[in-house]
């Protein structure tokens, strides 16, 4: 069984022959039958011949022996080949998909990170995570007093949903990238089954032997298969992280009913080349509708980024003031000391996944010709985007976060009176909360 | 409009849609031939057809010729050409050459039918009956000449 690669080295120019020989055929002009490298009447007038074209389906055509001078039949010849270079050249460069590969990897650890995992992964609530429980139990044990509840409301509970919304959007690029990492080997396998079937069918029939010929089945349907595109978070969704949950999930039904098979069929060479052209706009349909399956699913999780960033970006929710009439401060050692060090460590963490996550690829993992997909880059300016926007808010995260633990130490320092300017920091640093409205990007 | 072969002059069928044929006499070897034409889709009848016509009938001798090698090639066994060959040697004089060469030499074709539209379902092109011209002898050997296949003798004698 050909496999890819031979289209262009062989099955493409074996098709063209075979479609020539059909429609020499068809006229009675089969190959003659004791020299086929020429065409002649019935195949066994030899007198009157015409060049059949090579094996891989060039030249021929020039006429020789007729008593009148007889035309070259290389135009028609060039007219066939010409349509079947116009049906299949765009197909013969197809990606392979492995170029994703490399992303779908750095948007799958990303999204480990804040707890998230998509394509049936196994969730874990992740460093960070882990850290912020720590800080919970401490800040519960060991802290009461105005300010906690604010901090909490900002630092542990929104952070918190903030984390799996990053983590949700790096699992929607994460789907993105494994499902064009599927869709293409099968839309390579898909195209060279087509192909092999239409020279085949061209053969025979020209070979005037009867066969049916049964439906290719397309594999690139259902390439996004339905665990592909589930995600799962460790621990309730906020809001806002199930609505990128169910956007995930809609990329997977994109081919519901679509048409899985396409059929070469005919009884000329015109009519079974126009079924080749069909069957490869079906397996271009297939491609189309899950690429823009995937194209959808990342415009809408911006989408839903953007119309609250506060629940992606930490430096987008305001700290609530302290209440007047709140509890008497009062802190141990033992817990602030466990508290700081942890929201050291979340720093770090955000500092990693914020290195590890990147930029997203400056140009498309998975080019190829115009007219197959949803365009020559695919879902690549979607993904771009979707990366860039999330990694901003990762970015702007990061420094709030650091500048929160700076502020939960200015006022640790403050309550033990150990440092003198600790009041005027926790002043300034309050004073500092304020929003950033633009994401700078 | 009116279709002309340049062997057979202007094309003029006899019957209906279902088929036609216009009978006519051609030239091989020196000798006058009866010749169908048998047409099977007389609506679609046009130059290439005729064209068609016209290369097979400039190709007769070779056709002959193929056709000879091919009874020749048959001697052996009981089909029609065996059974013409015996048929020949019972009928020659005494002491003359009876080989295979000479029985080649005394094949006489008697008919032709010339088929040219007839399509996958029906493969004869030419069909040529061989006799040995000789009154005492009522055998002959038909060869088909199929497309895309070449000449084929007829496995039981026809008519």
């Amino acid at each position: 069984m050909p496999v890819y690669e031979d289209l262009q080295t062989t099955v493409i120019g074996e098709m063209k022959r075979a479609a020539i020989d059909m429609f020499m055929s068809d006229q009675g002009w089969p190959p003659h039958i004791a020299d086929d490298s020429y065409y002649s009447l019935w195949g066994f007038i030899g007198a009157s011949s015409y060049v059949r074209p090579g094996e891989d389906g060039s030249g021929g055509g020039e006429p020789s022996g007729f008593s009148a001078a007889g035309d070259s039949m290389a135009p028609s010849f060039d007219s066939i080949r010409g349509w079947i270079d116009d049906l299949t050249s765009k197909w013969l460069d197809l990606p392979d998909g492995s170029a994703c590969t490399p992303h779908e990897q750095v948007a799958r650890g990303t999204a480990a990170k804040f707890g998230v995992a998509a394509g049936g992964g196994t969730v874990e609530i992740g460093y960070i995570g882990d850290r912020n429980s720590t800080i919970d139990i401490n800040v519960a044990n060991g802290i009461r007093g105005a300010f906690v509840a604010p901090f909490h409301q900002k630092y542990q509970a929104r952070f918190g949903d903030v984390c799996m919304g990053l983590g949700a959007a790096a699992a929607i690029l994460q789907i993105n990238y494994a499902a064009q990492a599927a869709i293409w080997p099968a839309a390579r396998t898909d195209v060279t089954a087509i192909c092999v079937q239409a020279r085949d069918a061209l053969r025979e029939k020209a070979d005037a032997s009867a066969s049916a010929y049964g439906a290719v089945t397309l594999t690139v349907i259902g390439a996004i298969a339905g665990g592909i595109a589930s995600v799962a978070t460790a621990g309730a969704a906020a809001p806002l992280v199930a609505t990128m949950v169910s956007i995930a999930g809609a990329a997977a039904v994109a081919t519901a009913g679509m048409e899985a098979h396409a059929t070469i069929t005919g009884s000329t060479y015109t009519e079974l080349l126009e079924s080749l052209g069909e069957a490869l706009r079906i397996l271009d349909e297939g491609i189309t509708a899950q690429e823009q399956g995937l194209a959808t699913m990342m415009t809408a999780a911006v989408d839903t980024m953007y119309s609250d960033l506060s629940g992606f970006n930490l430096d987008a929710f305001r700290m609530a003031p302290e209440r007047e009439d709140g509890d008497e401060l009062f802190m141990n050692r033992t817990n602030t000391d466990i508290i700081s060090s942890s929201m050291r460590d979340i720093v770090d963490g955000l500092a990693t996944a914020a290195s590890g996550f990147g930029a997203p690829p400056s140009a498309s993992p998975t080019p190829r010709s115009s007219g197959i997909g949803i365009g020559p880059n695919g879902t690549h300016a979607q993904a771009q985007s979707l990366h860039e926007l999330t990694n901003r808010c990762l970015e702007l995260t990061h420094a709030e976060y650091e500048r929160g633990k700076g502020l939960f130490d200015a006022t640790v320092e403050d309550f033990f009176q150990t440092d003198l300017a600790a009041a005027s920091d926790v002043r300034a640093l309050a004073a500092d909360e304020a929003l950033s409205e633009s994401l700078g990007l | 409009m009116t279709l002309e072969s340049r062997h057979l002059g202007p094309i003029e069928l006899q019957g209906g849609l279902g088929g036609g044929t216009m009978d006519a006499l051609i030239r091989l070897a020196d000798a006058e031939l009866p010749l169908r034409l048998e047409i099977d889709f007389p609506q679609r009848l046009d130059e290439m057809v005729v064209s068609k016509i016209d290369i097979a009938l400039d190709n007769l001798g070779q056709l002959d010729a193929m056709a000879r090698d091919t009874i020749l090639g048959s001697l052996s066994g009981h089909g029609p050409a065996a059974r013409l060959l015996q048929a020949w040697k019972a009928n020659i004089q005494l002491g003359s050459d009876d080989s295979a060469e000479a029985f080649g030499r005394a094949l006489l074709p008697q008919k032709a039918t010339l088929l040219p539209d007839g399509g996958r379902s029906s493969l004869d092109r030419i069909v040529l009956v061989y006799g040995i011209g000789d009154p005492r002898v009522a055998e002959t050997v038909t060869v088909r000449f199929q497309e895309g296949l070449g000449p084929r003798l007829d496995a039981a004698a026809r008519g």
